[in-house]
């Protein structure tokens, strides 16, 4: 009976063995997330938080009834902010980013008003480019749309289609699209240049419709002399001469500027962004007049010239731009987002004179076509050369001028000049925002 | 028939109760799934289950308070009708999965190997205790009882059922070892049938495949490697303290037999590994005290039975966690106590029966 110690061993050893294995299996490797794991796609069938507008209304939402679960999205083009949650495509966006608490029930409730969203979508289809609403004060995105978009309640269908088409739906304009600014950064170099003293809004120019920096000229649009016009007017005319000029005169002090406000930098924000380009080091005077009409090597995202033109509608404080704000509901502890101030980037007296010179530039200038009735409205177009094809189209703007709701940038992909694209449908745009945020009746 | 004898051995019958808590639970959770689908019913299959289970009980509470040695003078006739039983399933059995291995009876499916492996284990150890040293001869000790495990495993074979076989081969050759048989007799038999195993091994497509995709699943996680995929993907998903009970993903219809011979996946998927390793340290617990028991036994024919019963539970256990964790080539094997299966059900908790009954009547 002594051999039954050898034998009870051998029983012994294996148990170990089949403990070890356990180990192996449950606690070393991550068979959990293997791709041939069914129980990853099992999260697809369940009860999920909702994406939720600044109202509670849903953005995207889990319906569970007859026909079986389905995740549904509020509108086509709402993607570019929600991302999709797709049994075969896997997800994207908020969806991805707040996955963890969406997963356990949670609802992620956002910064966009839902009514806005839609009209802003609507005003945009069908036209490559990026629309973005902020509220100033805040920093909290009312709406934000690029076209073209894939629409996540169709993604069974049109994959296939979306993986083919040119003008890549997958990217997000606003966040991800870098574009040389054109004129629309001229706000930017008269608040730099106001800040740094080297200018004032009254001071005269000579606008001959040319002028020559280091050695090379820099024109109008169509070499139009504007003849005796002040720093003002301009902005308002858009003029490329007097803004060369300035930016040449401020050099690393214009750089200096620019990064305050927030360009050249990767944003913190709730989407994954870009964070365009500055040049870096020293140019030439004319290397510097290109910047100074956003030319060069300059490159911002529609969401970078938001936030900065939010300073100057916000008198010279630098508020961090935000879509998610807050997580709640289930057994996890609520997250939320306030508003934050980045940084009191320049005086409330700069801001003030460029506020004053885009309000010029709406009333009687290039950005005409963008007027809201009965709303005193700051505005500037650009047009933007490219490499390839036409011109960029830019309006930056906000309003009401003296107490401002909501900033608007569009920016129209090879579209033309700003005055007869951009800056119509930043008009439509902003009276929408107006409506949204109470400031104008309903129509 | 009865005895007044000392105490059951109090760890094996915890040790079984709990594994029997254990098996209702999870069978509830690992069956809700297909009892709907099957029958509108969740508790489909978790009902018969417990209705075996109180049947089982009863029997184990029954043979505790039998004396053993009437055993005895069953071995011969247990022999015979288990004979009867494994032939008659091959003409009027009824099968699954390309495999005859039930007889109806009253409204049940018998599993004739089952019952087929306490019988062998009883005669066994009536062989070997009535002929002491003689055992010890090749041709007229250990030969006869050799040719009747070959024959018994033979049927069993063709049914076909190899985890029940081997296990039965497994247990028996345990018993003739406990019996004192030279170590050398028995290393020279198995070498002899060492060819026998790999010409059924290789015989039968299905069971080459199996042993291909053991060593490598996820060379075709679709086809042979699916099970064993399928049962490491629930098994992985545990982690350490499991998806929670009746949250198994792999049950649905994911990952086939999840009720019965790879229902420990679904437990360590829903347990994790705290769940798994405690059933291994229950199993482990029963191992332990059945050889204890087999070691204080009052006299040597319940030494071996005790050794036999004990092992066979232990056997099947290692063999069935060893398939389901991948460790060994696919085979279908019930895990005792644990997995959806009558006859599994009652002969092991027969067998455990048996076993405190040997305990009861120790040297201790």
């Amino acid at each position: 009976m002594k051999q039954m110690r050898k034998f009870f061993l051998g029983l012994l050893a294996g148990y170990f063995l089949l403990m070890a294995f356990l180990v192996y299996w449950q606690l070393i490797t991550e068979l959990d997330e293997h791709p041939l794991n069914p129980g990853r796609y099992r999260i697809f069938r369940e009860p999920r938080g909702a994406i939720l507008d600044r109202n509670g209304q849903a953005l995207a939402e889990t319906i569970i009834d007859a026909d079986g679960t389905r995740r549904v999205y509020a509108s086509p083009g709402i993607s570019h902010i929600t991302g999709y949650f797709h049994a075969r495509y896997g997800m994207s966006g908020l969806e991805k980013a707040w996955h963890e608490r969406l997963a356990v029930g949670q609802n992620v409730q956002t910064t966009i008003d839902l009514n806005l969203q839609r009209r802003v979508e609507e005003l945009l289809e069908g036209r490559v480019g990026a629309v973005v609403v902020l509220e100033p004060t805040t920093g909290q995105v009312l709406a934000l749309a690029s076209y073209p978009y894939i629409d996540a309640n169709a993604l069974d269908d049109k994959w296939p289609e979306y993986l083919e088409d040119q003008r890549s739906p997958f990217v997000n304009r606003v966040v991800q699209g870098q574009y040389p600014p054109g004129s629309a950064i001229k706000p930017l170099v008269l608040v730099s240049a106001l800040q740094n003293r080297t200018v004032d809004l009254d001071e005269r120019w000579a606008d001959q419709g040319v002028v020559e920096l280091s050695g090379r000229t820099i024109t109008n649009f169509q070499r139009q002399a504007l003849g005796e016009i002040t720093t003002k007017e301009a902005l308002a005319l858009s003029s490329n001469t007097v803004f060369a000029q300035l930016a040449a005169q401020l050099g690393p002090a214009l750089l200096q500027t620019l990064r305050r406000l927030g360009l050249g930098s990767t944003p913190d924000f709730s989407l994954p962004a870009s964070g365009g380009n500055l040049p870096d080091g020293e140019l030439s005077a004319y290397g510097w007049g290109q910047i100074g009409i956003g030319q060069g090597s300059l490159l911002a995202t529609p969401l970078q010239m938001a936030s900065a033109i939010a300073v100057i509608a916000n008198g010279g404080r630098l508020m961090r731009p935000y879509l998610v704000e807050q997580i709640r509901g289930g057994w996890r502890l609520p997250k939320m987002q306030r508003p934050l101030v980045i940084s009191e980037a320049v005086s409330q007296w700069s801001a003030a004179g460029v506020r004053d010179a885009m309000v010029m530039a709406v009333q009687s200038g290039t950005a005409k076509s963008a007027q809201v009735p009965g709303v005193l409205t700051a505005g500037k177009t650009g047009t933007a050369q490219t490499a390839n094809g036409r011109d960029h189209s830019w309006f930056v703007g906000f309003a009401p001028a003296e107490e401002p709701a909501a900033v608007v940038v569009v920016l129209l992909e090879h579209a033309g000049t700003a005055s007869q694209t951009a800056a119509p449908l930043g008009g439509l745009v902003l009276r929408e925002a107006l409506v949204a945020q109470g400031v104008l009746g309903g129509m | 028939m009865f005895t007044r004898g000392g105490k059951p051995d109090i760890l094996v019958f915890a040790a079984v109760i709990a594994l029997l808590a254990i098996g209702l639970i999870m069978v509830f959770s690992a069956s809700s799934v297909m009892g709907i689908s099957d029958y509108g019913d969740p508790y489909h299959y978790v009902q018969r289950q417990s209705i075996l289970a109180v049947v089982g009980l009863v029997a184990l509470f029954v043979l505790m308070r039998v004396d053993y040695h009437i055993f005895k003078s069953l071995a011969l006739p247990g022999l015979v009708i288990s004979f009867v039983l494994l032939v008659a399933v091959l003409f009027v059995g009824q099968g699954a999965g390309g495999a005859t291995r039930w007889v109806r009876v009253g409204g049940f499916n018998l599993q004739p190997s089952e019952l087929s492996k306490l019988a062998m284990i009883n005669y066994a150890a009536v062989y070997i205790s009535t002929k002491r040293e003689r055992v010890r001869r090749f041709f007229s000790g250990l030969l006869p009882l050799l040719v009747i495990l070959g024959i018994k495993f033979g049927l069993i074979m063709l049914e076909p059922d190899f985890g029940t076989g081997a296990a039965l081969v497994f247990s028996t050759m345990v018993v003739i070892f406990a019996g004192g048989v030279h170590l050398g007799q028995l290393f020279a038999l198995s070498a002899a049938a060492l060819p026998v195993v790999y010409q059924l091994m290789i015989k039968e497509e299905y069971r080459l495949r199996r042993l291909l995709a053991f060593r490598d699943p996820w060379a075709d996680p679709t086809g042979a490697g699916w099970s064993i995929i399928q049962s490491l993907l629930a098994i992985g998903s545990g982690g350490l303290f499991g998806l929670g009970l009746g949250r198994s993903r792999q049950k649905f219809s994911y990952l086939p037999e999840h009720h019965t011979d790879f229902i420990f996946a679904i437990l360590c998927e829903e347990l994790g590994f705290v769940g798994g390793a405690l059933v291994i340290l229950l199993f482990f617990v029963l191992a332990w005290r059945g050889l204890r028991i087999a070691l204080q036994a009052k006299d040597l024919y319940g030494s071996l039975l005790a050794v036999g019963i004990t092992s066979i539970i232990a056997f099947q256990a290692l063999i069935n966690i060893g398939v389901v964790t991948g460790s060994l080539p696919v085979t279908g094997i019930p895990l005792p106590f644990i997995s959806h299966g009558g006859s599994s059900l009652l002969t092991s908790l027969a067998g455990v029966g048996v076993l405190l009954s040997i305990s009861r009547q120790g040297k201790n």
